[in-house]
């Protein structure tokens, strides 16, 4: 009588299920592996992206209301004003994973650099500068609570952890400010006083748009041109050779940790000056998050931050139209697109260099 | 302080501990493997839901519970066929599973939102469940001495060439490794909503799964350790209920047990750094020419 298999013994080790799929890496790979690899992808992120309006009714009339809801001019400004946040967020997240830092809590910077934003306007009044200056507080303001996680990195706390907890923090830290420092109103839904900052608009986009372009391309020619750029590439690529060419490769992480978080924060700067106002929906904005598939999406380029903060932005904005059919509001749609997202960028880029293996045995 | 006041007291600390002493132990199995699994927090989102809504239909938050560590089950492969099977990167395969978690479990929970759970099963002021979690380490510990994937997990976590070359199969102890965690995890989802919430909230976790990520070198990656990290947690947490921050505003002071966490998780940062597995967070794929 055959004994069944159990899970685990001693001298066979562990229950070798009868299917078995293992992974061999290749060492050339060929054009149609990697197409093949990318059609499969993208079939597979399509379906899922569908999956919660497939289970909502009929997917393709709920997508022909969006392609007309799309083209009128306060679409067209939000997805703007979308894509510019993410732009500058996503910058933070290629700067950051660049280096191989994982600066993720970029969401907890944009908070501050928002706050921080709102503590100069009404702090300060400059005239034609203040602006300028409320930019630059939030810069830097973002900046210093960066420089908290870095110590914290120095200290030898994983920085993902670390700057998702100060994330945490930084929520806590915005309702203070928005229920006991200025509350304009009180009952469900106090926000600071108004009238707040005021950012210009351009050409019908938000000023932040264009500077988010001029900053990704300033960064594409600092990477390719300058000895800095080379360096921050180096620390992440090759942590020895950094070492012995003479540079100190924890010194360049902590600066770009620091650098990135001010970035951000810019982030928070735009959206806090385009609302005029900060409310407790600053706690769950979903740009910071959003960097990092926009920094994935560009494969760490910042030149081709631009177009993937417009595709995010783009989605952002399918988002909100699709939380009238999607349970649980855009946010929470956003999210899910982005987890899906992320994965099938990662997928992309792994999955053509192996070969994959199923090994089926018998008895 | 009376008696029955200390027990109350008591009975809070365990409820508050329980779920960090989970997810702890989860987070630990899984690095001790060399698997760093940043999606705790979604994963145990997901538990959570599942334990949410399983405890209403059934009217038993410890059957949720139970349910939780087989929804956890679930996730877990799906991270394991991730990282082990299609080698992906597990720091952005974690950030990925994580806003899974929070997207998917916002989406299917919007109606559990109004059901409060049934009462758990309690002697006297203490319910039964967290005591039982609070065994797992022990019970964890034990387990995995007596069948020796202990020491199969610490040759995969902390030089996998050398466990490959001795005929361990690394992807498949590392996989099994994440399906622990991946039970834990939940397991810690359904003990935040059945014994602290009491009900479904949207993102009910609030960055505990993070949190039990950060304390994890404070075991030195011990399973049967993993009690500091709880005692920890939840002492922050008791001393805010007993009102020693009193002086800052309530928002604040919802703020406490991550600075609290933080500062601890950076002093045994340094204190743990010679025993981090060694292996931690790299894939490792076999026949790949370094």
């Amino acid at each position: 009588m055959k004994r069944s298999p159990r899970l685990y013994s001693r001298r066979r080790g562990l229950f070798i299920p009868p299917i078995r799929a293992r992974v061999e890496p290749l060492g050339v790979v060929p054009l149609y592996r990697r197409l093949v690899a990318y059609s499969v992808v993208t079939v597979v992120t399509v379906l899922a992206l569908l999956l919660p309006f497939i289970a909502s009714g009929t997917p393709l009339s709920r997508l022909a209301g969006y392609l007309r809801v799309v083209s009128s001019p306060v679409s067209l400004y939000n997805i703007a004003r979308y894509t510019a946040a993410m732009m500058l967020t996503g910058l933070a997240g290629v700067v950051a994973f660049r280096s191989r830092v994982w600066n993720i809590g970029l969401e907890g910077y944009m908070i501050i650099g928002a706050v921080a934003t709102l503590a100069a306007a009404h702090i300060v009044r400059a005239g034609g500068l203040t602006l300028v200056l409320e930019s630059v507080f939030a810069f830097l303001a973002a900046g210093a609570y960066g420089a908290i996680v870095a110590a914290l990195y120095l200290l030898g706390i994983n920085e993902v952890v670390a700057s998702m907890m100060m994330y945490y923090v930084a929520v806590y830290i915005l309702l203070y400010v928005v229920y006991r420092v200025w509350p304009s109103a009180y009952g469900g839904f106090p926000y600071s006083p108004l009238p707040g900052p005021r950012q210009p608009v351009l050409l019908g986009a938000p000023a932040m748009l264009y500077v988010g372009v001029v900053l990704a391309v300033v960064a594409e020619l600092v990477y390719r041109y300058t000895l800095p750029g080379l360096v921050a590439r180096l620390a992440g690529s090759n942590e020895k050779a950094a070492r012995i060419a003479g540079y100190r490769p924890r010194l360049v992480k902590v600066a770009v940790l620091i650098l990135s978080s001010a970035l951000a924060g810019l982030a928070g700067f735009h959206e806090a000056s385009v609302k005029g106002f900060v409310d407790r929906g600053f706690a769950s904005l979903g740009y910071g998050f959003a960097g990092i598939t926009v920094a994935f999406l560009a494969s760490l380029e910042p030149l081709y931050v631009i177009p993937a903060a417009f595709f995010m932005g783009l989605m952002y904005h399918f988002g909100s139209y699709a939380s009238m059919y999607v349970q649980g509001g855009f946010a929470a749609y956003f999210y899910y697109l982005q987890g899906i997202l992320l994965l099938a960028v990662i997928a992309a880029r792994t999955l053509p260099r192996y070969r994959i293996i199923l090994e089926v045995s018998r008895g | 302080m009376t008696g029955a006041a200390t027990a109350i007291i008591l009975a809070s600390l365990v409820n508050n501990a329980a779920p960090i002493v989970a997810a702890v132990l989860a987070e630990t199995v899984s690095e001790r493997s060399g698997v760093l699994n940043l999606g705790l927090e979604g994963v145990m989102l997901i538990g959570a839901l599942t334990a949410a809504w399983v405890a209403v239909a059934t009217g038993s938050v410890e059957v949720g519970l139970l349910a939780a560590a087989a929804a956890g089950l679930v996730v877990g492969a799906l991270y394991a066929l991730l990282v082990n099977g299609l080698k992906l990167n597990q720091i952005i395969a974690g950030v990925a599973v994580y806003m899974l978690g929070v997207s998917v479990s916002t989406m299917a929970g919007r109606w559990l939102e109004r059901f409060t759970l049934p009462p758990p099963a309690s002697i006297g002021v203490f319910n039964v469940a967290p005591l039982v979690v609070l065994v797992l380490p022990v019970l964890v510990h034990l387990s995995l001495k007596v069948t020796g994937f202990d020491r199969l997990m610490r040759a995969v976590g902390d030089n996998p060439l050398a466990a490959d070359m001795m005929g361990v199969d690394v992807a498949r102890v590392r996989s099994v490794a994440v399906l622990i965690n991946g039970a834990l995890a939940g397991l810690a989802g359904g003990l935040i909503v059945g014994y602290i919430a009491r009900r479904w909230i949207t993102m009910v976790t609030a960055g505990l799964g993070w949190l039990s990520i950060a304390l994890t070198p404070a075991t030195l990656w011990e399973p049967i350790l993993a009690y500091i990290p709880g005692v920890v947690y939840a002492g922050a947490v008791v001393l805010r209920y007993l009102g020693v921050f009193s002086t800052l505003p309530p928002e604040l002071q919802n703020a406490v047990p991550y600075v609290v966490v933080l500062a601890v998780a950076g002093v045994a940062a340094r204190a743990a750094r010679r025993y981090i597995p060694r292996s931690l967070g790299s894939i490792y794929v076999h026949g790949a020419s370094v």
